[in-house]
């Protein structure tokens, strides 16, 4: 292969296009682009969900994986992650705390559930009659607790919900195939 | 205008059935809802499975009146002991075996062919501090696979 001094383009035997130059602006062809839009409508339509999201999980937090799911509903939320318990996105205490204490009881959880409950019975009574329907919907909680976790932290939360008034639980995870428990 | 349609009526008597489009409203209208949905989609599907509070004895639910549960556990029609070493089934107090969490799916399928109503069965799921979280939902998982619905949970003294 032939060297070529250097000069400003590396190969000069490429031909120069001049006025046959092509220009910045691009054509942009509709039909495509509306076909491209349509279908990204449709798309984002069929996985709309009316509900939004119900559970905001912490960063890192991995739930359990089970294949007999249901649909959750709207109630206070816990979350229990390997570093801290949260209600309603609020952190009430470090997980480590409750794993260290004896008791089965969570006082600083008990006493915030305490109020929720309170708030909620209120909220309802005021716009509504307390249906049995509605009595047994302010009875649930979901809880999302961090699949690593030993039971005994989780037992401790639910506990404590279940004496604060919220003795439904909707545990949450992920719908699929249950990894080894041991990993 | 966005729409424009035909003139009718006019010769032939026929009316003008074709719309004339215009593209630019139609592709702001379809931006908006593109934005929209993107923004309000829930990519992270997050579901559910029902557990009730139970205590050893008894449930106790103070501070709200219109919390009012009370299950004995001689009501129980089935235990389920999660431990480190196995799963043991119980029925009416008599133990069935022990079962690891490959096997507890199988065992708990056959159980159900003995009860008339597996779904209305009271079942008492008790799990020892030391197993992990997700082996407990595991068993869960397996209890709904066998109809059991109506799933006590607690922990194991």
């Amino acid at each position: 292969m032939a060297i070529y001094a250097p000069a400003k383009r590396i190969n000069p035997s490429i031909r120069r296009r001049g006025k046959d130059r092509k220009g910045v602006y691009a054509t942009l062809f509709l039909t495509s682009m509306v076909d491209m839009f349509a279908i990204l409508v449709i798309f984002l339509l069929q996985s709309f969900s009316s509900e939004g999201e119900l559970i905001i999980l912490p960063q890192g937090l991995q739930l359990p994986k089970v294949q007999n799911v249901g649909g959750l509903s709207q109630a206070p939320s816990l979350v229990l992650s390997l570093e801290e318990l949260l209600l309603d996105g609020k952190v009430i205490a470090q997980t480590k705390d409750i794993l260290a204490s004896a008791d089965w009881n969570v006082p600083e959880l008990q006493q915030v559930l305490v109020d929720k409950k309170a708030e909620l019975e209120a909220t309802t009574a005021a716009f509504a009659e307390l249906t049995e329907e509605a009595k047994l919907n302010l009875q649930k909680i979901n809880i999302s607790a961090d699949r690593r976790l030993n039971f005994e932290a989780v037992k401790k939360i639910i506990y404590t919900a279940g004496f604060a008034g919220f003795p439904i639980y909707q545990l949450a995870v992920f719908q699929g195939k249950a990894p080894d428990p041991q990993n | 205008m966005g729409l424009s349609l035909g003139s009718g009526g006019s010769s032939g008597g026929r009316r003008n059935v074709d719309a004339e489009l215009n593209l630019i409203p139609f592709i702001d209208l379809l931006s908006v809802c593109i934005l929209f949905l993107l923004m309000t989609a829930v990519w992270v599907e997050i579901a559910k499975m029902s557990a009730f509070s139970q205590g050893s004895s008894e449930v106790l639910v103070r501070h709200s009146d219109v919390s009012s549960l009370s299950e004995r556990s001689a009501n129980r029609d089935l235990e389920v002991f999660v431990r480190t070493s196995g799963i043991e089934i119980k029925r009416r107090g008599a133990s069935i075996g022990t079962f690891q969490i490959d096997q507890l799916r199988a065992a708990l399928q056959s159980q159900s062919s003995n009860f008339s109503d597996p779904a209305n069965a009271q079942v008492s799921l008790l799990a020892a501090d030391d197993v992990l979280y997700d082996l407990v939902m595991m068993t869960l998982d397996s209890l709904y696979s066998a109809n059991f619905l109506k799933v006590n949970i607690g922990g194991l003294n």
